[in-house]
């Protein structure tokens, strides 16, 4: 316990320029001197050289920051150069208190002061804002000389902008203080002597060292252990698309406390000597300062980029850092997207070892498990070859482990089996002999069967798959994968990276599996229920993203590689077709349902028509489920619940009792007749009318309590009269709007922008024309939150759109300083397609607008299209993230198809203008 | 109801303007000279200079107000006597002072009051060489020191307090946020040295020109300090009759809510009450004094003089429960310099308090938040200068 010391401060030659042009002392010295000479007064000489000191720090500053920029991934040299001149700012305000402001001619015993450097700041390693963390040690009670020398150099601190953290205290204090407050030990075991009475400061480390840290590692590791856990709860637990690259898992916190604990454990100064003990490997080691430097590099770009102490890693800095740092844009892949990835590598691999560490700390070296729990705990029986240690699977011999490579996936199974967790030391082993896992054992029909077995026979694959693609056993076995882990992309709806969000995928399947999930999915419930082939389901979804991040359309790529890496997985031939049409056509469904009518027989049709056999409609429907639900916590919604399940019930019907099934005329007559059920007080009369001034699609594509709505609010309808139904529509988390009026052109516009204008926010529409010259239109809507409207809410939403209806508010005007997009979502790159489709639909052409989503969007697109003499029946949008889809059934004046390819070119080339002006609109 | 509004607003625009009275003008806190000891089995003569005689109303009210206050705490001794004369000083510090001299030519043993800033300056300067300390109802610290010791609250005493407890609450990463004017610039000192004295961290300062677009064009800047990182506090100076009202409104709009930052406040955020109606400062803090020694001295004010005292009034108690709690004692000179500093200060209208050798106080202050637009209380003020907090 000798090696704790003072640490050394920042070595002239270790910067990342020359150290003179960081800060030059003697200059310093001259200009106090000049001043000094000039008989100015204390105050003058202090405003003066403060000034000074202000520019020596900016400019030094600027040194640093050029140097960094030509060497962007040199953090180390860079963080020592910031602390560098920080210690010098430190030095000199202390002069200029001590001798100028508060000068003393013959100091008493009690009368030193010496100024350290704790924290990071003590440890020499300082991002450009960092805090400075200062502590003021004094022999004896502070002395009135004392605090007026620490106010006045904090005082001189603040005035250079420099966020200090200060305290004031005795050796004594110190050591009474760090007994008390782990945060004030840890801060301390990395103090570092910076200027004043240095034999003072010595007193002080021989002290903590005799007195504070000898023998206090067990509770000190606790402590640690305790506040990582904390952190991570406030953090989240998981890997952040948005990491905070200080606190958050895997980021230099982590790091930080697993050196504190093993330089406490072990009395080191520097963690490189815990190779030596036998800590860490070499290889453990340099992947823990590969990541260190790699982080404290994006740390100093992000404070250097924003000017001020940013942690975190939002989107719009991703890509300024990802530039600052020189990636650059590759075949299929954002230079952002390849930065994110190596970011993510390398917090994975820290948040992963240090966890392994840890959790090896914790069972070897100090929490015994209570007393109780050990006598009462049956030992679990492992198969030969296993053991186990403070409850967690070990190895029993790691030669004869390693001897047979097949053991390398056969532990997988052996803990979930068993249901223990690894021990760390095995997960070390097995991490450190990926080597072994050749083209030899991806053969191996032994080896296949045990992978498979993992995911189908244990009941919780997603663990030892996590566990797997954490010691990077995964990649190592299906090397495809590889290509995919910590593989971020760079928008807003995934919230997780595509390896994760595939086990994520796989966990959800497992769920609905053991029934946990009946209430909230019911179809796919009972289709696994009904049976499907597990083996087939559980390999497509693991392969489904699998070509994601190249420049080849991911699903064609995707069915490519699926079909030989499901052949090498032991699969069937009929089984590798399926898989490899599965991961073809993993989009379709979600596609179909989300940007297409799904009321519109034709689209189920074209629907059943690809998918061919119920069997695999059940697969596709519940990978479809399980690949939305994996996207994030968030994306899967009563919305698309209703819009799949009613598609995966018509196509049934239709695969099951042919095409006809779906004749519009039969559901049309079926609907009228509840209308009739509904609406018994009416006269024949009444309904008469009602049940005959529709088409047929208004009959299929409205529920029957829309009708319902319908049939009352067009009763006795005047003429210029608006009528409005806001009704709360549960079952898909949505505000359903109902409007009647008279039919004019452009009135789905309107309707459009005046929701826009009250906020909602659009995520269908349906308008239809009676025979009678009404139009009834209905909208989906919600709120900023994307839910429905509360019922105390709808009476100002009615009432604005009867205002915006009425012209009171003139939509695109008012809208103007409303549909800004935030900041950092600027940073993401939607590419704007637009699709003419003639086939989706029997009467309408199908215009399908993919671009960013942005408030008022639906509004300027519906404006365009009227003023084109468009005519809309349906919008259907689908969102994703920043990125929306609307998709518009629409005919011409003569309520004709735009077949023809230029009519088509002037309407692509009008809602391309509208869509740019709108998005200068948006950023401007 | 309104009667009170009107009141309560009109003292606080009483007290911002004689706060700062004489900050700029050069204060020299005089020498003390010989102090003498005296016969405490006899009436104690206490001088009371008090500035009626003014010709603005609002100081005539006043100067009722704190003598009435006095004769209140006179009233409450047992044991000893006190001979209280009362002096006009128009509110006019060289009254103050000629008025000062003759009150200590007619035998005062103290001094309680003058008012303002200047006017406690001057009388200090002529009790100087008789020794005679001078209690000024002032809360200028500027002024403070030698024989003038200031009674008033200070913003000194409520940083100190509020800093405090930010820290005990890991607050303590904090934002100073004030006007340009003196006032604020006063409050932002204040708050600078608790942040000293507390070992809190200063996270960034923004200021503001006292005006409508000034408080307009703070916003960003002060949004942008708070998200520098890791600061965890907001700490205002500014009061309702300043910047507050657009603060309050302008931060949860621009997203800085109390909620996630801590808002502090360096003036009573209860006064007037429709500053407790302000979304910005729901679950904010401020310093008060203690509420139930508030409410006691001011229901037994308005048994005695049939209405409610002046808010400043109970300084003019806290005067002479000081003398008189001292004079009790009857030892040597018991209004000397030591004996006023005594480290368990005294009993006054609005709680504990004690002198400080520098000339300034220390109050015991209650902490309050503000939850649906009523004051709660989340931290009582002491019962006595223990070891705890103080």
């Amino acid at each position: 316990m000798n090696l704790i010391a003072t640490l050394p401060s920042p070595n002239p030659d270790d910067l990342i320029c020359d150290p003179a042009r960081i800060f030059n002392p003697a200059e310093f010295a001259a200009a106090l001197e000049a001043a000094r000479t000039a008989k100015l007064a204390p105050s003058d000489v202090r405003k003066e050289m403060v000034q000074w000191l202000r520019d020596a720090q900016t400019s030094g500053r600027k040194e640093i920051a050029a140097a960094f920029a030509q060497k962007p991934f040199a953090s180390r040299p860079t963080t020592r150069a910031y602390a560098f001149l920080t210690d010098q700012l430190v030095h000199c305000t202390m002069t200029l208190a001590s001798q100028v402001l508060h000068p003393i001619v013959s100091p008493t015993a009690g009368e030193r002061l010496s100024v350290i450097a704790v924290g990071g700041y003590g440890r020499g390693e300082m991002a450009p804002f960092s805090d400075v963390d200062l502590l003021f040690l004094t022999p004896y009670k502070i002395t009135a000389w004392a605090e007026s020398v620490i106010e006045a150099m904090l005082y001189m601190l603040w005035d250079l902008k420099l966020k200090v953290g200060h305290s004031a205290r005795t050796v004594r204090d110190c050591l009474r203080l760090g007994r008390e407050d782990f945060t004030i030990r840890t801060a301390m075991l990395e103090h570092r002597f910076v200027t004043g009475d240095a034999a003072l400061a010595s007193e002080l480390d021989t002290a903590l060292r005799r007195d504070l840290f000898t023998g206090t590692a067990r509770e000190f590791i606790e402590a640690k252990l305790t506040e990582r856990d904390e952190r991570h709860i406030r953090q989240g637990q998981r890997y952040m698309v948005e990491p905070n690259v200080k606190e958050g898992k895997g980021g230099l916190r982590d790091l930080q406390s697993l050196f504190w604990i093993g330089k406490y454990i072990h009395g080191v100064q520097d963690a490189a000597d815990l190779v030596p003990l036998g800590v860490f490997t070499n290889e453990e080691f340099a992947n823990f300062v590969a990541a260190e430097d790699f982080q404290w590099a994006v740390r100093c770009h992000l404070h250097l980029l924003t000017g001020r102490a940013t942690e975190q890693l939002s989107f719009d800095m991703q890509v300024q850092v990802a530039e600052a740092m020189g990636y650059e844009d590759r075949a299929g892949r954002r230079a952002v997207e390849v930065f994110m990835q190596g970011y993510f590598r390398h917090a994975t691999e820290v948040g992963d070892l240090t966890r392994i560490f840890l959790t090896g700390l914790e069972a070897t070296h100090l929490k015994a498990a209570p007393l109780l729990e050990r006598l009462f705990t049956r030992k679990p029986r492992t198969r030969a070859g296993y053991t186990v240690i403070h409850n967690r699977l070990a190895i029993a011999d790691d030669a004869a482990f390693l001897a047979v490579p097949l053991n390398l996936l056969h532990i997988f199974e052996e803990a979930l089996r068993t249901g223990m967790l690894i021990h760390p030391n095995a997960m070390r082993l097995i991490k450190s002999n990926l080597h072994l896992i050749d083209e030899n054992l991806r053969q191996d029909p032994t080896a296949q069967k045990i992978f498979l077995g993992l995911l189908l026979k244990h009941g919780n694959p997603e663990r030892a798959l996590r566990r797997m693609n954490e010691l990077g056993v995964l990649s190592a076995f299906v090397p495809e994968f590889e290509h995919i882990v910590a593989m971020m992309q760079f928008n807003m709806y995934h919230s997780y990276t595509v390896d994760e969000h595939t086990i994520q995928t796989i966990m959800n399947l497992s769920q609905i599996e053991h029934g946990e999930l009946i209430e909230d999915l019911p179809v796919a419930s009972s289709i696994l229920e009904a049976g499907i082939n597990r083996r087939v389901i559980y390999v497509a979804l693991l392969l489904h993203d699998i070509a994601k991040g190249r420049p080849e359309d991911h699903s064609i790529l995707g069915a490519q590689m699926a079909r030989k890496i499901a052949a090498r997985l032991g699969l069937k031939p009929d089984e590798v077709d399926t898989v490899e049409w599965l991961v073809r056509y993993h989009l379709l469904m979600s596609d179909m349902a989300q940007k297409r009518d799904i009321a519109d027989p034709r689209t189920v049709r074209d629907f059943a028509k690809a998918v061919r056999t119920v069997e695999r409609l059940d697969l596709l429907c519940v990978l479809t489920v399980c690949d939305i639900r994996g996207v994030g916590p968030d994306t899967w919604n009563n919305w698309k619940a209703v819009l799949i399940r009613a598609l995966y019930r018509q196509t049934r019907v239709a695969l099951e009792e042919g095409m006809e099934a779906l004749n519009r005329e039969n559901r049309g007559a079926e609907a009228k007749k509840a209308l009739r059920t509904a609406l018994i007080d009416w006269s024949r009369k009444d309904l008469q009318i009602e049940t005959s001034r529709h088409y047929d699609p208004y009959w299929q594509g409205l529920h029957i309590t829309a009708h319902e709505v319908f049939a009352r609010l067009l009763l006795g309808l005047e003429e210029d009269e608006i009528r409005i139904d806001l009704h709360p529509d549960e079952d898909r988390d949505a505000t359903r709007a109902c409007f009647v009026m008279h039919d004019h052109p452009g009135i789905f516009a309107r309707l459009a922008g005046a929701l826009a204008l009250v906020g909602a926010n659009v995520v269908d529409a349906r308008s239809y024309t009676t025979k009678d010259g009404f139009v009834t239109a209905a909208f989906w809507v919600q709120d900023v939150e994307d839910t429905p409207y509360e019922a105390s809410r709808l009476p100002r939403l009615r009432n604005m759109i009867a205002k915006t209806l009425a012209g009171e508010v003139v939509a695109r005007e008012a809208m103007v300083d409303r549909d800004k997009v935030k900041k950092r979502e600027r940073a993401f790159r939607v590419p704007t397609h637009i699709t003419f489709d003639n086939e989706g639909s029997e009467i309408y052409t199908i215009i399908e607008v993919d671009t960013r989503d942005r408030p008022g969007l639906l509004h300027d697109l519906a404006r365009t299209l009227a003023d084109s003499n468009v005519y809309i029946a349906n919008a259907v949008i689908a969102t994703y993230g920043e990125q929306c889809v609307d998709t518009f059934y629409v005919k011409d004046m003569f309520g004709l198809k735009y077949h023809t390819v230029s009519k088509q070119r002037t309407l692509e080339k009008r809602l391309r203008s509208a869509l740019e002006a709108g998005a200068q609109r948006a950023e401007g | 109801m309104f009667a009170s509004f009107t009141r309560a607003r009109k003292a606080g625009r009483l007290l911002s303007a004689f706060l700062f009275v004489g900050l700029i003008a050069a204060c020299d806190p005089a020498a003390v000279g010989p102090s003498a000891t005296f016969d405490t089995s006899r009436p104690v003569p206490v001088a009371l200079l008090i500035p009626r005689g003014s010709e603005e109303t609002s100081d005539t009210l006043l100067a009722d107000s704190l003598e009435n206050a006095a004769r209140l705490a006179m009233a409450d001794l047992t044991g000893v006597n006190i001979d209280l004369r009362v002096y006009s000083t128009a509110g006019d510090a060289e009254i103050a002072g000629t008025q000062a001299a003759q009150a200590i030519n007619d035998g005062a043993k103290i001094i309680i009051g003058p008012l303002y800033a200047e006017a406690a300056n001057a009388a200090g300067l002529a009790a100087a060489p008789a020794g005679v300390n001078v209690l000024t109802f002032s809360n200028n610290p500027t002024i403070a020191g030698g024989n003038v010791f200031v009674m008033g609250s200070t913003f000194q005493n409520t940083a100190n307090r509020l800093v405090r407890f930010a820290k005990q609450r890991g607050k303590d990463d904090i934002v100073i946020v004030h006007a340009q004017d003196v006032a604020g610039q006063v409050g932002r000192t204040a708050i600078q040295d608790a942040i000293i004295t507390n070992n809190a961290t200063l996270a960034g300062v923004v200021d503001y020109p006292l005006s409508q677009q000034g408080v307009v064009d703070a916003v960003p800047l002060i949004k942008s300090a708070v998200e520098d990182g890791t600061a965890t506090s907001i700490f205002m100076t500014s009061s309702t009759a300043a910047g507050l009202p657009l603060l309050a409104q302008l931060l949860p709009e621009a997203g800085v809510r109390s909620d996630t930052t801590q808002f502090i406040g360096l003036t009573r955020w209860d006064i007037p009450v429709q500053t407790l109606a302000m979304p910005g400062v729901q679950g904010g803090w401020f310093a008060l004094p203690d509420p139930n020694r508030t409410a006691a001295f001011r229901a037994k004010y308005e048994a005695a003089y049939g209405a409610p005292p002046h808010p400043i009034a109970g300084l003019g108690f806290d005067g002479i429960a000081a003398i008189g709690a001292l004079a009790a004692k009857g030892r040597g000179n018991p209004l000397s310099t030591a004996a006023l500093t005594q480290e368990a200060g005294f009993q006054g209208a609005s709680g504990i308090f004690r002198f400080r050798r520098d000339g300034t106080n220390e109050r015991g202050l209650a902490l309050a938040t503000i939850r649906d637009g009523r004051v709660e209380l989340i931290d009582q003020a002491p019962r006595s200068f223990g070891r705890a907090g103080f």
